[in-house]
């Protein structure tokens, strides 16, 4: 475990919880049928992290997000938000607390009749704050995302990133500590997802507003994400850092969502051939990315790397590469090339002996 | 022939502004009632903001109740509430009392089918941000609403003008009134016709406004 973390990918910001679910449970009954969308749920997220839960359609997902706002009543279970118990709250004490949790939606859910200004403004008014100073402050929320020409438009005249974006400062509007995010770019187009997504990263990292987002596409979790969880049937199956989902995937479900974004499956053929040398595949990750490592090894060593197969893309900001490599030489240079390339922190698997 | 025109002339005049009066005042009544009853109708609702099985049952039995009484038989019937309310059971005041009745449960099954058009999202949206039940009705409801409720009003105004004809069977006078008594039971045919010229004038109007209004206030 402990080399996983000399990654330097932040795994939470080491401070205290903010949202904290116990045995979650939500069972759906309509006349005789019951869904049990989530079986005995538990997560923990760190203030100031970027946390993800990805999973298929079905997943019991979006019961989990809607659980944390109450939208959705838990069947049992625990749920508290910076300390609060929100399952137990009622009425105005619920109102209340939902103005500290923020959200947004795949469907943006924007009041159609309304400009943009007026959508950014109703939380505002429903917080209490008098017109002059809300005024102001949608000016600042509409800047802070980028749209401040648009105040006058209205939603049917904006493009769906656009319309995102006005519920992005919406759900920002009363300085919330979280914003829950329910498959919020699953509506985009991949270019438009990135600049969403980007949008989120940069409100986390200025504001310091804990995002939990929920998807069933992993390149977000792979873009924003510090923490992820999979879920699967209803429980989470699997959990921890974005890197060592990456880079050490444990259930069949993770292992198939980080091969959709990476491509690392190593091309059957190649472990069909037979080599001369041994294959070995190398996962690196952060700086080292871009260390011209396998030139260092050939220099250090009596030992040649021939790459067969390789992949390079990002984790959050970091670098992130799979190599499958021939390494050819005497037996134990290569022992020792191994050991070198472990001491510079990467991964190394032997695919097949020589 | 001129004294013929002149009269004629009079009498449309006088019945236009019965007509007027009468379904100006009853819509104006009928909405503030029919307003919130399908307000209630569509919150109530499984699901929605006060789900309420009972209240909902029982305002939509009401309503169906008295939407299935025919308007000729629902004015006799309410006669004595008639009395009760405007102290006489004939003219213009008299005739708004079914009027209303007959108009406000219906605005009441328009009101509600317009707010059910409200995307669910929306409210969600609200719900999420901590906006109370009375709030969401009114930033969220009838807000993304208008234009469908402006049209649900213009078509119970034009039944209205429907309605207000029979109404005038009972002394409450109008065009209706005017057509049925001239046209009909004297073969007066010109001051038939002309009546429903008026009256075909004043739908027409009437439903331009509406749609225009509506047009207006949709952005969606
Ligand atoms: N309001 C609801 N009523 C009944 N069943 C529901 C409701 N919402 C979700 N479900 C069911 O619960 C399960 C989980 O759904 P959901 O939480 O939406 O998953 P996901 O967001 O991962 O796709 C599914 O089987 C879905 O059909
Ligand atoms: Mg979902």
């Amino acid at each position: 475990m402990g080399t996983r973390r000399k990654y330097g990918v932040r795994d939470g910001l080491g401070g205290s919880t903010l949202i904290e679910i116990k045995n979650l449970h939500k069972v759906y009954a309509f006349g005789e049928k019951q869904i049990e969308a989530l079986k005995g749920v538990n997560l923990r997220v760190e203030k100031g992290a970027i946390y993800g839960v990805v999973g298929s359609s079905g997943a019991g997902k979006s019961s989990l997000i809607r659980c944390v706002n109450l939208l959705e009543k838990p069947t049992s279970g625990q749920i508290r938000v910076g300390g609060l118990d929100i399952t137990s709250l009622k009425g105005a004490e619920l109102r209340n607390a939902r103005k500290r949790i923020g959200m947004i939606f795949q469907h943006f859910n924007l009041l159609s009749n309304k400009t943009v200004f007026h959508n950014v403004v109703v939380p505002l008014y429903l917080a209490g704050v008098g017109k002059k100073e809300a005024a102001q402050r949608v000016v600042d929320l509409l800047h802070l995302v980028n749209l401040d020409a648009k105040a006058n438009a209205y939603p049917g005249q904006l493009s769906g990133g656009q319309k995102q974006r006005v519920a992005i400062a919406r759900a920002l509007a009363t300085n919330p500590e979280v914003l829950l995010c329910d498959e919020a770019t699953s509506a985009l187009d991949p270019q438009t997802t990135d600049s969403i997504l980007q949008l989120l990263k940069e409100i986390n990292r200025t504001l310091g507003i804990t995002i939990l987002i929920i998807t069933h596409e992993m390149n977000v979790v792979r873009e924003i994400c510090d923490q992820v969880a999979v879920m699967e049937d209803g429980q989470i199956i699997e959990e921890g850092t974005v890197v060592e989902l990456f880079t050490m995937p444990r259930t069949e479900t993770a292992k198939a969502f980080t091969k959709a974004v990476m491509g690392d499956s190593v091309p059957d053929d190649l472990l069909n051939r037979s080599h001369a040398g041994q294959l070995v595949k190398i996962t690196f990750l952060g700086p080292h990315a871009s260390d011209p490592i396998l030139s260092t090894l050939s220099k250090r060593f009596p030992v040649y790397a021939n790459v067969l197969h390789g992949h390079i893309a990002k984790i959050k900001d970091v670098p992130f590469g799979i190599l499958v490599v021939e390494l050819t030489g005497e037996k134990d240079d290569i022992l020792a090339g191994i050991e070198f390339l472990d001491q510079q922190g990467m991964k190394t698997e032997v695919l097949q002996h020589g | 022939m001129d004294n013929h025109w002149a009269e004629l002339g009079s009498m449309l005049l006088q019945s236009l502004n019965e007509t007027v009066m009468m379904v100006t005042i009853s819509i104006l009544i009928s909405a503030l009632v029919g307003l919130p009853l399908g307000i209630i109708l569509v919150i109530t609702r499984e699901g929605h903001i006060a789900e309420n099985k009972w209240v909902h049952r029982l305002l939509g039995a009401l309503i169906n109740v008295l939407r299935s009484i025919p308007f000729i038989i629902l004015m006799v019937a309410i006669v004595p509430v008639t009395k009760a309310i405007v102290g006489t059971t004939i003219g213009t005041k008299a005739a708004i009392v079914p009027l209303v009745f007959y108009a406000g449960p219906y605005i009441g099954r328009l009101v509600e089918s317009s707010l059910m058009e409200v995307d669910k999202g929306v409210i969600e949206a609200f719900l999420a941000m901590g906006a109370s039940p009375l709030q969401i009705i009114w930033r969220v409801l009838l807000p993304e609403s208008i234009p469908s409720l402006i049209l649900g009003i213009t078509i119970a105004t034009v039944g209205l003008i429907g309605a207000s004809a029979m109404a005038g069977a009972i002394g409450g006078g109008g065009l209706g009134d005017l057509a049925i008594r001239y046209g009909y039971q004297q073969f007066e045919t010109d001051v038939m016709v002309i009546t429903v010229a008026v009256l075909v004038v004043l739908v027409q109007g009437i439903q331009t406004l509406g749609n225009l209004l509506a047009g207006r206030l949709r952005h969606g």
